[in-house]
């Protein structure tokens, strides 16, 4: 069994690799023919395509590169460690990742040597890694140290703190791209003379890593992320500067080396991940593989805090924990050991996992799981550290860049699905008493559908909750729908939502003003106002292609330009004001005048909005849309020429950009024309008005000046009286409140509208309901 | 428009099954933050972008499983978001609910076999479960009708007797909670109503139908290959466990009682901490 792996001078891959790698080798297969011959071993099964994969690829490989010695001895050892662990059937998928890996590993030594950089061999480390290469070559690695291509330990590829950090990564990197364009890159450094001939004294036996002198490093070395603390970045290599003396950092800090002397017993030289393990990902793993002891080498593998002594092996210090491979003991912040598993030396991959769920830490040896080592590790932030006190000790890292020889993938799935039976178990009878989970849910929905003004879902939910209750009763009660009142606010706005959707702006900022007047001149509105009118641009360049496209419609044209021309201009938002107050005058006084009527379906601001339209039946030449477009875009420059900002800018510009194109459907800013915008712009407006709603007061007072100019007439009829005197009595009462409840600072900070629509338990918010009930009172 | 009512997993800020994810968090911040002004919250909101269809997703996953056809429906049509592929099916089972819920089991059992016949071979211990609920109904016919104080001559008890005899007691043998719960539910003819220790009173309260149906409607989901559980209710349960988790850890950032948004917030805090 040996013998054979030795000659194919094959190595391993644990099984849990598989898939990411087949995913990797497939991706590369246009770049590598190694890679295509690897997938298709992989993909093939049995002893006899093992056999062939394995001399086929092996021979390859060694054609073209020559493996270090080192390596070679260490992927044979762990060949052997393999083929005593896993069965034949996972190895030919192996040979094919190991394939891919040594390819990938072997052209990064090169890479190195050469210092170039070469996407597509980067590849298969992952997806990501091909934008990195290609960043790499066009920015001369300018900043290669400090920004590792971003990997995603196995284990972790559904963490979402790791999916936070790639977005984050993602970010910076398309910040630096940018920076890049606008700067072009300074030539590469050629590194100084003194640091060179230090890198040849050191670096005799690996020739082919370049050790970074750390002055290098603080010239390239970023600022320090403001946010780390919130980030909580991946340990990825280890630390530059927290290290000691003695000891050195290689391979692009996955490497360490012991290259002093030791002056007394207890003296060692150990060495910190750069970044601490985050207890976001909730467990946590990292591999160690001991290139060689050393003669009676000590070395301690574990994890320590960030102000522990590094002349020590950790374990020793306080707030350090490691397994030393002399003894096999374990060392929990304190010199005296415990036995707890076997020693370990040259070629053995010592794993160490911390789980943050339940404090405790593990080591693995080959792949094998020891048991749990520590407990109750309470430390904030510790760090994956080393620790090694003999000359010629030399150990390397894997922090999740390459496959893990544990499985630690399987450990993690069962960790999440213990949490998961957890939360399966969890009681929800006291998340939200009296509620039970049914009550709850469907106190959320009712909540969510009559926030987000889906009105006439909230009533269909509303009875069909109903018809099911009743079901379970004996005497049936007849639904009894409670809309009225509350939907008011949320009918409104699902006009305005709707018409937004529908890409009719100009109705949709005209129910705006008339319900909710000046929402959109309130400071913090203001972008919401300027993108309504962009999209109207944008709607009205839409008609226009619409126009020029589909000549054989006149219907739809007709009704477009109609729309269109009622209402194309800018400064017509000052106007509007006074007409809703006409409107508001007018509406009061018609429902004064139907007594006590209920409102009926069709809402009266509704028609009256859609009868001042004039409506132009005429067909309105393309060229004269066009025209309007035109207009309308230049009010809009002028209008926003002075707010510098660059995403109103850009926006505008994009705006303005279509009108170049002959179709700009097909153009580059085509996209804008798209009917999804509208939702997100939808959106916006919705949460704008909640937000209005929510300091009321204040946007009570407004109204009141509009309540107070009432006609005459109103005052007459005793029912009208009675009205005039419950708005004057609420308004008081407002008043008083505001008065109490002291600046308005606090109340913007406060909570605003907790409406349940149906569930009328929920309502909750006084301001909301005295809001409401003022609102709504003309329509009573 | 129809299509499958599949999850928007496209985004990476996407609801997944992954319990370590947050987006629990994020659900319940969304709903407790909807309409807020502070500045805190709309620094949240650049984390919640997106997550509103993320959010109608969860909400019309939960009106087709758990059977409101109408309200799934209009959802459809007010978010423009795809129909569900087949609202006739979701009417079906509320038929099958409503059917259970008013004790009309025999009824409920047909329109099952109707729809899938395996459904009741495959779940035995629904079948138990509704043949029980069965012979319950019938004995409370005859409870309900007796409602003095005088004893209910044995005679009328003679079908829940002929009913338990033919289709509960062949299958009793096969599992020990089957005969515990054949024994209890035949206790109810002993005792009047009056009378009756709670144990057995349970089982004429009408949460048993409600949880019977429930259990009905899971299998048929099942059956048919589709998640049985609503999403929003493993979140709910997530937000639950997230919550006593935080009070063992007694994370002090936490005001308690944790606010999931239905309330409205004391002003004086002005703004809820979320987890």
């Amino acid at each position: 069994m040996t013998s054979a792996n030795n000659s194919n001078s094959s190595s391993f891959f644990p099984p849990r690799a598989q898939r990411s790698y087949a995913n990797v080798a497939a991706g590369t297969a246009q770049t590598s023919p190694f890679n295509t011959l690897a997938a298709a071993g992989g993909n093939a099964g049995g002893a006899n395509t093992f056999v062939n994969t394995a001399t086929g690829t092996a021979a390859n490989t060694s054609g073209h590169t020559e493996l270090p010695t080192q390596r070679e001895l260490y992927d044979r050892y762990t060949a052997e460690q393999e083929a005593a662990q896993h069965t034949a059937s996972h190895i030919p998928s192996q040979l094919s990742e190991q394939a891919a890996r040594q390819r990938s590993k072997s052209e990064a030594q090169s890479m190195e040597i050469d210092g170039r950089d070469n996407a597509a061999w980067k590849r298969p480390v992952s997806s990501w890694s091909a934008d990195f290469g290609r960043l790499d070559g066009r920015m001369g690695c300018l900043v290669h140290d400090e920004h590792p291509a971003f990997f995603t330990p196995s284990y972790l590829r559904s963490s979402r703190h790791v999916q936070r950090l790639q977005l984050a990564w993602d970010e910076h990197m398309s910040e630096l791209r940018e920076e890049a364009q606008r700067n072009p890159p300074p030539p590469p450094k050629q590194p100084s003379l003194s640091t060179s001939s230090s890198n040849v004294n050191l670096n005799k036996m690996h020739a082919q890593h370049i050790h970074r002198p750390p002055v290098q490093d603080v010239i390239e070395r970023l600022p320090p992320l403001s946010e780390e603390d919130k980030t909580h970045p991946l340990p990825s290599r280890w630390s530059e500067g927290d290290h000691m003396n003695g000891l050195e950092v290689l391979a692009d800090g996955s490497e360490v080396r012991f290259t002093g002397v030791t002056k007394s017993q207890d003296e060692a030289a150990s060495v910190r991940a750069d970044h601490h393990m985050p207890k976001e990902v909730g467990l946590y793993y990292f591999e160690v593989t001991v290139l060689s002891r050393g003669k009676d080498g000590l070395i301690g593998i574990g994890f320590s805090g960030r102000k522990v002594n590094l002349n020590r092996l950790p374990g020793w210090e306080a707030d350090s924990w490691a397994y030393h491979g002399d003894d096999g003991f374990s060392f929990a912040c304190t010199a005296s050991g415990k036995a707890y598993g076997p020693r370990y030396s040259s070629q053995d991959v010592i794993g160490c996992g911390v789980n943050f769920r339940t404090g405790n830490a593990f080591f693995t040896k080959n792949g094998v799981y020891l048991g749990v080592a520590f407990s109750n590790i309470k430390a904030d932030k510790i760090f994956p550290s080393v620790g090694i006190k003999k000359p010629g000790e030399h150990l390397r890292v894997n922090f999740g860049r390459y496959p893990f020889v544990f499985d630690i993938d399987r450990m993690m799935r069962e960790e999440q699905s213990i949490v998961e039976r957890e939360i399966a178990r969890t009681d929800l009878s006291n998340l939200h008493p009296p509620d039970d989970e049914k009550a709850l849910i469907h106190n959320l929905i009712g909540q969510y559908l009559a926030h987000e003004g889906y009105v006439e879902t909230a009533k269909a939910f509303g009875k069909d909750v109903h018809e099911q209750q009743q079901s379970l009763s004996n005497a049936p009660q007849p639904f009894d729908s409670q809309d009225s009142e509350d939907d008011i606010h949320a009918l409104n706005r699902q006009k305005i939502r709707r018409s937004i959707l529908d890409g009719d702006i100009d109705l949709a900022l005209k129910y705006i003003n008339t319900f909710y007047p000046r929402v959109l001149e309130e400071d913090r509105n203001k972008d919401i106002h300027f993108r309504l009118k962009c999209r109207k641009f944008i709607e009205m360049m839409r008609r226009c292609h619409e126009l020029s496209a589909v000549t054989s419609s006149p219907t739809t044209v007709t009704k477009s330009v109609a729309s269109l021309d009622s209402n194309g201009h800018v400064d017509n938002d000052d106007d509007e004001p006074a007409d809703t107050q006409m409107e508001l005058d007018d509406q009061l006084h018609r429902e004064a005048s139907r007594g006590l009527e209920p409102p009926g379906a069709n809402d009266d601001v509704d028609m009256d909005a859609s009868q001042e339209l004039p409506r132009k039946a005429s067909f309105m030449k393309h060229q004269d849309l066009l025209n309007q477009v035109y207009l309308y875009g230049a009010e809009l420059r002028k209008a926003y020429i002075n707010d510098h900002r660059p995403q109103v800018q850009k926006m505008l510009t994009d705006c303005f950009a279509l009108m170049a194109y002959r179709d700009p459907m097909e153009s580059v800013v085509g996209g804008l024309l798209d009917p999804s915008g509208r939702v997100g712009i939808a959106e916006e407006v919705g949460g704008a008005i909640l937000g209005m709603i929510a300091f009321f007061p204040s946007y009570l007072m407004e109204r009141k000046v509009i309540y107070e100019k009432m006609d005459a007439d109103v005052l007459h009829s005793e029912p009208r009286q009675t009205a005039l005197r419950r708005v004057r009595k609420t308004l008081r009462a407002d008043r008083g409140a505001a008065g109490r409840d002291g600046d308005e600072d606090r109340r913007r900070g406060g909570f605003c509208e907790r409406k349940g629509g149906l569930f009328e338990a929920l309502n909750k918010s006084n301001y909301l309901r005295r809001g409401m009930r003022i609102g709504r009172l003309p329509m009573d | 428009m129809e299509c499958e009512l599949s999850p928007p997993w496209a985004s990476p800020w996407a609801l997944s099954d992954n319990p370590f994810d947050n987006t629990h968090q994020r659900f319940f911040a969304y709903v407790a933050g909807v309409g807020r002004t502070n500045i805190a919250w709309r620094e949240r909101k650049a984390d919640l972008k997106g997550i509103s269809s993320d959010i109608n997703w969860v909400i019309m996953d939960y009106l087709v499983s758990e059977g409101y056809p109408g309200a799934a429906e209009k959802f459809a049509q007010e978010t423009n978001l795809c129909r569900p592929t087949d609202i006739e099916s979701i009417r079906e089972r509320v038929r099958i609910r409503n059917a259970i819920h008013s004790g009309k089991i025999e009824e409920a059992i047909g329109m099952i076999n109707e729809i899938d016949p395996e459904i009741l071979d495959l779940n035995p211990q629904l079948h138990f479960q509704l043949l029980q609920l069965q012979l319950i109904e019938i004995i409370r016919t005859v409870l309900d009708k007796q409602s003095s104080q005088q004893n209910i001559p044995a005679q009328d008890f003679l079908p829940a007797i002929q009913f338990a005899t033919e289709q509960l007691s062949p299958r009793a043998p096969t599992d020990p909670r089957y005969l515990t719960a054949l024994e209890e539910t035949m206790a109810l003819m002993i005792y009047t109503p009056e009378k009756m220790p709670a144990e057995f009173k349970k089982l004429l309260d009408v949460k048993l139908r409600e949880k019977v149906a429930a259990d009905t409607n899971r299998a048929i989901l099942e059956s048919r290959g589709e998640r049985a559980e609503a999403k929003i209710r493993s979140l709910v349960r997530a937000r639950a466990w997230a919550e006593v988790q935080a009070r063992e850890a007694k994370v002090d950032v936490l005001h308690m009682p944790l606010s999931i948004g239905l309330d409205a917030v004391d002003e004086a805090n002005g703004d809820a901490v979320m987890t």
